[in-house]
């Protein structure tokens, strides 16, 4: 089960947030918080995965930004991260050389993307156009 | 859209403003709402409250344009949780959505329902969901399958519905087709079979036990029922592995791994514990294992799966082989994470298959080396799991080794040590060895050793007479090195207690040097070394005020410092004076003897009453008395030390008080044998007050020995100080006390009686009724305190007291004053009038007067109080004065 997927840049800054269950402002500030400390507090010689109060941390780092995906303990932690690169992936493809800029800029769409790929905790779709056809559809209506 | 800022401050001003401005967009109704709402979106991800944007959320998804619904139903999914108030008002719009003809719109509701529906929306939507589970196109089948996952975790009553649906899929090939629709169902099964057993977790016990039964039955149901899916998981999975090249699902040359690791997860759930399932699943179990090339992190994915299923169900011997071979591999690997991963499964599997795991024993003690905290920790959990009594000499060797060379943060160390000690405790194949061992822990190590190691040593030494005089040599020199350093000591408590009580033991044998190699050791070095560690510890607090030194510490690591500081203090006293007995020198014993004299009014009570009864002892007492009493430790028994520590070494974090618990004293006395007729009869008492532990004069023990022991034994960090005068809450205090007296005095009559105002001390407070604490018993005046909380739970701070004063004098006494002094750091006083001025002749507790302390550190610290009592003796017409000090 994955309770959250989040998008966090160098600094420590949040670009995109997405909780399964839902979570109050103090907690989500906090856990945030605590999660991007210890993950931009690692270098590359140590491992994707760090245990943070219930949850396991799986993250992975593209240039400046950092995905972190939390999940329990009955996640196959490979899977996951495997996953990461999958949404990273995809990401890549709708916007073209994704960068930081992107996602801020388009959060609407960025969250499309993760609700594509996932809902309610589970992996839904992992084919990049079965991702993207619905997102380019609506992109279609609107130009 | 949103700009960057530079500050937090800036950010506030910033998002307020645009709050503003959208609060007032939001009223006007534009075409701007949509935008509006994708702002509110991000806002919220910046951690300020949205609550206003909520309703716009449920008008948006109400609108005829799709990108305005789009983002409607995004921001709902993302601001709103299920409790909020606005939800209910959004099932109306689902269900026309759900019936919607654009596929889009219907996937829209059916994903809102999988992340935020709420009970009702469950069961009111759950048949619409189910006719798109089957029917619909595939977009919409696999977002309906995990609305279905949703419902059935909601409304587990529902399950039955989807089974069905479920049974169609599975046995319909064309249905299998697409892979997210497969993975999303196979979610759905795999929801079901693990049917929630921990929905009411408010029940009570009883129910619950029937309730958790029943559920058990309905689990064991379902996963029966899907068990006869197995041969057609099986077919997909080898369907998956064998199947060439296909662009749609490959990652990294593994075709779909996503699907293959959820088929099987689904696989282990119905394995488990079904030797027949489990076999029918054995070939292609190999056939992943053998056939999944691993160059990439895809391919590990779906082989870590494997081993998982392997590990779980009840696989072949062989099968098993594999699997650990294959977690092997990834120990070898260059990859931190496969590391990882196979270090925790691993752990995980050692306990079953501990041979074919220690075979990579070598492999796991690299681990330990690794540069990542994350792996460390794994190692080290893994080996503790593997460390036997075979195997313990070597293994704890490497984890010295380790511990020694490594630079590692303190919680880990301190994570390690504690593990080691547990290790040590229980698998050291020789006391020799343990010995050593332990004492290497203490010495690499010592500021992370808990405190009970120190009990558990110390009575090992004195089980071990051969190791004795070698061991007291080596603490001698390890001392002597850092005794001039202050804040290597005042780490290093349990070295040092450790080191001056062998010291003080066995300074004798220390000193014959049996071995011609060694530079022998002086009786003057000796003396000099304790002298040394005694100006270098800080002199302690009294009512809790801390000396200096330690000040840079935290408030509450300081209590327990300050603890530890004053128990090392006693035992280094207690070794001076032992050593008296030991050594020839008189110069030496005349020093020490000085020592106390000067100490008999220092303002430590503890230490104060320790000077003078040692003093006394030295000098007072006769030679053959002295003797006996000085006289070497007995070997003490320190099983049930060690019982209490495995206990509690589970949680490295409790304070070490859970040790000793106030309803079982009697077992942390160390002293056993001989249990005369005294021990047996005080055994009972609540409190293990060392004076009990003294029998008199027939074997070698003595009054001081005990109570120095209790030092050892006592690691109620709170209280440390235990004094010789037995306080039961039983009233008649004082009556027990001169019985005591009585029994102890033609041997240590002396010892006890230089006491001039008796210091009162408990260990174990007694929550059920009054506390009856004496306060004063001198000239026929009698001061009882009767203490009670009386509201333990709500308020434990607060205790009410009255005092009593009793006269049992033939003349009255007048202008009596009664005063108290608190430190005021952390009690609140708040007293009242005595009921009387005069206490009159022969009069029983008939003068009260009440006060109330409140104690801010309840749990931390112990009330504590000086008082003064005044009065005016009638018969001889002069004013007295009384003083004492409490530690309740």
């Amino acid at each position: 089960m994955i309770e959250f997927v989040l998008l966090v840049n160098k600094q420590g800054q949040t670009r995109l947030a997405q909780y399964t269950n839902f979570k109050s402002i103090n907690e989500r500030t906090s856990l945030e918080g605590e999660v991007v400390r210890k993950c931009l507090g690692r270098n590359e010689d140590q491992c994707s995965f760090l245990e943070y109060m219930n949850y396991k941390l799986i993250y992975r780092r593209y240039a400046s930004l950092f995905f972190i995906v939390g999940v329990d303990n009955q996640e196959n932690e490979l899977a996951i991260l495997e996953f990461i690169h999958c949404l990273v992936e995809t990401f890549d493809k709708y916007f073209e050389n994704v960068c930081e800029l992107d996602v801020m800029f388009n959060l609407e769409k960025a969250h499309f993307i993760v609700e594509e790929m996932m809902t309610n905790g589970c992996i839904v779709e992992t084919n990049k156009q079965n991702i993207l056809d619905p997102i380019q559809k609506m992109d279609q209506i609107v130009t | 859209m949103v700009r960057d800022c530079k500050t937090a401050e800036e950010e506030r001003k910033v998002v307020t403003t645009e709050c503003a401005a959208i609060r007032t967009a939001l009223k006007e109704q534009n075409q701007y709402r949509a935008k509006n709402v994708a702002k509110l979106i991000y806002i919220h991800m910046l951690g300020y409250p949205t609550q206003f944007g909520q309703m716009e959320c449920v008008t948006l998804i109400t609108s005829s344009k799709y990108p305005e619904k789009r983002i409607g139903y995004l921001a709902l999914m993302i601001l709103l949780d299920e409790n909020q108030e606005v939800l209910p008002l959004t099932e109306h719009t689902l269900k026309k959505d759900l019936d919607d003809k654009n596929q889009f719109v219907q996937a829209l509701a059916l994903t809102t329902i999988a992340n935020i529906g709420s009970v009702d929306i469950c069961r009111d939507l759950s048949s619409e969901v189910e006719k798109l589970l089957i029917t619909a196109p595939s977009y919409i089948r696999k977002k309906a399958a995990l609305a279905a996952v949703r419902i059935i975790s909601k409304c587990p009553e529902l399950i039955d519905n989807y089974i069905e649906k479920m049974d169609t899929l599975l046995s319909n090939e064309q249905q299998q087709r697409n892979h997210a629709v497969l993975i999303t169902s196979l979610c759905l099964i795999i929801e079901i079979v693990r049917a929630k057993t921990d929905d009411q977790p408010t029940q009570t016990q009883d129910l619950n036990n029937e309730d958790d039964k029943k559920k058990y039955v309905t689990k064991r149901k379902y996963v029966l029922h899907f068990r006869k899916y197995i041969p057609i998981l099986l077919k997909l999975l080898r369907g998956l592995i064998m199947s060439p090249y296909a662009l749609e699902h490959d990652v990294g040359g593994v075709s779909d791994p996503f699907l293959q690791v959820k088929i099987l997860r689904l696989l282990r759930v119905l394995g488990k514990g079904s030797t027949k399932a489990s076999e029918a699943m054995n070939d292609v179990l190999v056939q992943v294992a053998t056939n999944t090339d691993s160059p990439k992190n895809a391919g590990n994915a779906v082989l870590y799966e494997c081993v998982k299923i392997i590990m779980d169900i009840e696989s072949e011997k062989g099968l098993r082989v594999l699997g650990i071979n294959q977690l092997s591999k990834f120990l070898g690997s260059r990859d931190h994470n496969l590391r990882y991963v196979a270090l925790q499964m691993l752990a995980k599997v050692a306990h079953k298959d501990f041979h074919d795991v220690n075979r990579h024993q070598k492999t796991i003690i690299e681990c330990l080396k690794d540069a990542d905290l994350s792996i460390r920790k794994r190692a080290l959990d893994l080996i503790i799991v593997l460390v036997n009594q075979d195997n313990c000499k070597s293994l704890v060797g490497e984890l010295m080794t380790y511990l020694q060379s490594s630079s590692n943060e303190d919680s880990f160390k301190e994570q390690l040590t504690t593990k080691m000690c547990t290790l040590i405790e229980t698998y050291a194949p020789d006391k020799e060895w343990k010995i050593d061992t332990l004492l290497k822990l203490i010495i690499t190590s010592g500021q992370y050793v808990r405190e009970e190691i120190a009990t558990v040593f110390i009575g090992l030494i004195t089980q071990s007479k051969e190791l004795q005089s070698r061991i007291t040599k080596k603490l001698f020199h390890t001392l002597k090195k850092i005794s001039s350093n202050q804040s290597v000591i005042l780490k290093q408590g349990v070295l040092l207690q450790v080191g001056v009580w062998c010291i003080g033991e066995y300074a004798d044998l220390a000193l014959d040097g049996s071995e011609p190699d060694e530079e022998p050791i002086s009786q003057e070095q000796i003396v000099d070394l304790l002298f040394e560690l005694m100006s270098n510890i800080p002199r302690e607090s009294i009512n809790g005020k801390h000396s200096t030194t330690s000040s840079d510490d935290s408030d509450s690591s300081n209590s327990k410092w300050s603890t530890s500081h004053d128990i090392s203090r006693a035992f280094l006293l207690m070794a001076l004076v032992k050593l008296c007995s030991h050594i020839s020198d008189s110069n030496s014993v005349e020093r020490i003897k000085t020592f106390l004299d000067q100490n008999r009014n220092v303002m430590e009570l503890e230490f104060q009453q320790r000077c003078c009864e040692y003093y006394v002892l030295l000098n007072d007492l006769e030679e053959e008395k002295r003797r006996k009493i000085l006289d070497r430790m007995p070997p003490i028994e320190i099983q049930h030390i060690v019982n209490s520590l495995a206990n509690s070494g589970n949680n490295s974090n409790q304070p070490s008080s859970s040790v000793k618990s106030p309803k079982s004293p009697t077992t942390t006395l160390p002293i056993q044998k001989p249990k005369t007729s005294l021990e047996q009869l005080i055994s009972i008492d609540e409190e293990d007050q060392p004076v009990i532990t003294a029998p008199s004069g027939n074997n070698s023990m003595s009054i001081l020995e005990s109570f120095f022991d209790s030092d050892v034994t006592d690691v109620l960090p709170s209280n440390p100080i235990s004094l010789p005068v037995n306080n039961k809450s039983s009233g008649n205090t004082f009556g027990e006390m001169s019985l005591l007296d009585g029994l102890l005095s033609p041997a240590l009559g002396p010892v006890v009686m230089p006491v001039s105002t008796p210091p009162v001390s408990f260990s174990a407070p007694n929550q059920n009724g009054p506390r009856k604490v004496p306060l004063l018993n001198k000239n026929g005046i009698t001061i009882r305190m009767d203490c009670k909380v009386l509201d333990a739970v709500n308020n434990p701070q607060l205790l009410n007291a009255i005092i009593y004063f009793s006269n049992s004098n033939s003349y009255e006494i007048s202008n009596i004053d009664f005063m108290m002094s608190v430190p005021k750091n952390y009690i609140n006083l708040q007293m009242f009038k005595s009921s009387d001025s005069k206490v009159p002749a022969n009069s029983d507790g008939k003068v009260t007067q009440k006060l109330k302390l409140t104690n801010l550190q309840h749990g931390v610290k112990p009330i504590s109080f000086k008082f003064k009592f005044q009065y005016k003796d009638e018969s001889s017409q002069q004013i007295v004065v009384e003083e004492g000090k409490i530690v309740l």
